[in-house]
């Protein structure tokens, strides 16, 4: 096989699985770390093709995350809805999680925590939107609309106190979209339960990936700064 | 059977001497002797490269005792005369037996020739590769046919510096047919990866690239020094003879010169041929994989950008949808202001950009229109195909379902053209295949949807 050859099955396996390790095809990623000329194609190819390509040569692990939502490789919201059955109010929900998941391993520096700490974080953050609303209104300060995710939340009820460590939740409820959520992220890879159990996550290599894109994402650091209460977060 | 005997056995034989005389010592590790022992005739060969007929022993010492500090000066003497003597004679031994003669046969291989010069007030000691020496190091690097030019500049080069303008002659003629080879060689090389990538050996280029590319920066440089030999000619002081000779190597090594720079400019060309070749190469690598028709390939990507994204259309692969993560926090509470920034942009270029986009809307409303009176197909409202009007068919499928509260630019554009009675629209490909003139392609349905039933 030539340089070609073997940058293209790169592509086709990223395509196909988003991501490769040293345990999907050895000799694949070897070739890539190890040759300017494959990595430069495949770099190439993502670039064109709007996807960020991320490597990380110590863990031997290469993935493409979608850099735009409308492109063929992306999920739009129709797609979303239609796989993980969510729908206008729970999909709102399902991002702030998945927000305040990503605040969690990229801000405070975690890499594993407990789905408690989860669901305490999120409670949290909605507290300070509630009491910085009575005070300014952070929708036009920040132009984001912080009415938006506090109707969202409050039209799902409040979970029982131990239905937080039940396996099962009701889809109704904050803890059930939160459990949906870790689901639908775990089954993107993006995380990964500890020992198996929903109860406590941890960073997989995608998420390094997702991090790193977000760094690029200024709304991402806008509500960033923002709910760690710096000041002008809307800069 | 025994024809070729001999001769392979002298090609091995030479390691296999050179591997006993290297493995004697009792204070100096055996990989560590084999080492700096090839180390030192590659340092002899280079010097010898850049025009150095004679290399100072204790240069060659000195770089030994650098490479390794727990060398000592006694230790790279020890290593240097067991590849230059052996038993007190000059050259190396190997012993094998004959079947062909029923005989031992003797081998003794000179890779170093030793002379004695006078030089800064003392008798000092120069060393040189024979031309076994330069044959096995020569064996022993890849890039060895990539030299070929180097060696006939250094023969021409140090000819003249003899005056042997006879053997010069000859030289040049010699070196001015290895240019031209290697010319041909390059432009041949240059076609094949624009016709047949697949046939060409990336790995090789890859490894002899950057070293080449150098070797013909530094021939360059040894062009110029024989120039400057040649001017320093005294013409007065030749006889007619040697004056016609003389005309006869200067033209002869223009020539050369001419066609070496030709040579550098278009060994250049090979990596930017390269890139592009890959790129077709990829997508037909792609292609294959995905099973797209490749009538289609032609059409999509003549005279445009290639779109990866396009290529899944007619496939039934379907590549694996991720999250994107950009925008997915989005949610601004007041509407985005739209930035427009004007640039100069060529008028012809403009003009074309401008019919082009009105062609793409004219084509929007027709079929915008068509879904007020329900499911519109393609093959209804085209009478011929164009690549505009294809790519934006393909464009709309990959969007697959097209809400006009969410639309923006082109579609944008058309709907407020229009007066629909229907919200949104969705792109299915069908069965039916289309042929017009020689292009085959789906027949598409587009199917005008309402609010209440796609929410």
């Amino acid at each position: 096989m030539n340089e070609f050859e073997y940058a293209a099955k790169i592509i086709v396996h990223l395509l196909e699985k988003t991501e490769m390790n040293e345990k999907d095809n050895r000799e694949l990623i070897l070739k890539y770390f190890n040759n300017d000329q494959i990595r430069n194609i495949v770099e190439t190819f993502a670039e064109e093709a709007n996807l960020e390509l991320y490597h990380n040569v110590y863990d031997d692990y290469i993935c493409v995350i979608p850099k735009t939502p409308r492109g063929i490789f992306s999920y739009n919201k129709t797609d979303i809805y239609e796989k993980y059955k969510l729908d206008k109010e729970s999909y709102e929900l399902f991002v702030y999680f998945t927000f305040v998941i990503f605040y969690l391993f990229f801000d405070l520096n975690e890499d594993n925590f407990k789905v408690e700490k989860l669901m305490q974080a999120s409670n949290e953050k909605i507290e300070k939107i509630k009491s910085d609303l009575e005070e300014i209104d952070i929708n036009e300060k920040y132009n984001w609309n912080f009415n938006g995710i506090l109707k969202s939340w409050e039209k799902f009820k409040d979970a029982p106190g131990t239905e937080i460590t039940k396996l099962r939740a009701n889809i109704k409820s904050k803890t059930g979209i939160l459990k949906k959520t870790l689901n639908i992220l775990h089954e993107e890879k993006i995380i990964e339960f500890i020992q198996g159990s929903i109860f406590a996550v941890k960073k997989t290599k995608k998420t390094e990936a997702v991090l790193t894109a977000l760094k690029k994402d200024e709304t991402f650091e806008m509500l960033k700064k923002y709910y760690k209460g710096e000041e002008n977060a809307e800069d | 059977m025994f024809e070729s005997f001999n001769e392979r056995i002298k090609n091995i034989g030479i390691y296999s001497a050179i591997y006993n005389n290297l493995s004697r010592f009792r204070n100096i590790p055996q990989e560590k002797s084999i080492s700096l022992a090839i180390l030192s005739l590659t340092y002899i060969f280079e010097n010898m490269l850049t025009g150095e007929s004679l290399i100072l022993i204790d240069d060659v010492y000195d770089y030994i005792t650098n490479i390794d500090a727990t060398i000592k000066k006694e230790d790279a003497v020890k290593i240097l005369e067991s590849i230059i003597f052996e038993k007190g004679f000059s050259g190396i031994n190997f012993q094998y037996y004959d079947y062909e003669n029923r005989k031992i046969v003797n081998l003794n291989y000179k890779l170093i020739d030793i002379t004695t010069k006078y030089s800064e007030g003392s008798q000092k000691i120069f060393l040189k590769l024979t031309d076994v020496g330069k044959e096995f190091i020569l064996k022993t690097m890849e890039v060895y046919k990539e030299l070929r030019i180097t060696m006939e500049l250094l023969f021409v080069q140090e000819q003249f510096k003899r005056g042997a303008f006879d053997e010069v002659r000859n030289s040049v003629d010699n070196l001015k047919f290895a240019v031209m080879t290697k010319l041909d060689e390059v432009n041949n090389l240059i076609s094949e990866i624009k016709r047949a990538p697949w046939r060409v050996d990336f790995s090789y280029i890859s490894k002899v690239y950057d070293f080449t590319l150098n070797q013909f920066e530094k021939e360059k440089e040894i062009f110029d020094r024989i120039f400057y030999l040649i001017k320093d000619i005294d013409h007065k002081n030749l006889n007619e003879k040697k004056k016609q000779k003389v005309t006869y190597i200067e033209k002869s090594l223009y020539e050369s010169r001419e066609y070496h720079s030709k040579l550098l400019t278009d060994y250049q060309k090979i990596m930017k041929n390269i890139m592009e070749s890959g790129k077709k190469n990829i997508i037909n690598f792609i292609v294959n994989k995905i099973s797209i028709e490749t009538k289609y390939i032609d059409l999509l990507f003549r005279g445009e950008n290639f779109n990866p994204e396009s290529m899944f259309i007619f496939s039934s692969y379907k590549p694996n949808k991720s999250f994107c993560f950009k925008g997915l926090f989005d949610n601004p509470y007041f509407e985005k202001e739209k930035h427009v920034i004007l640039e100069d942009v060529d008028d012809e270029e403009n003009i074309h950009f401008i019919e082009t986009e009105n062609k793409k809307v004219d084509f929007l409303v027709t079929i915008f229109n068509r879904m007020n009176n329900g499911i519109a197909k393609l093959s209804d409202i085209i009478t011929e195909i164009e690549v505009v009007k294809l790519d934006l068919i393909m464009h709309l499928h990959q969007m697959k379902l097209i809400d006009f509260n969410d639309s923006e630019g082109l579609i944008r554009k058309a709907y407020n053209k229009c007066d629909l009675n229907y919200d949104s629209f969705e792109v299915k490909s069908t069965d039916k295949i289309l042929k017009y003139e020689n292009i085959e392609f789906t027949d598409f349905s587009f199917i005008p949807l309402k609010d209440d039933i796609y929410e």
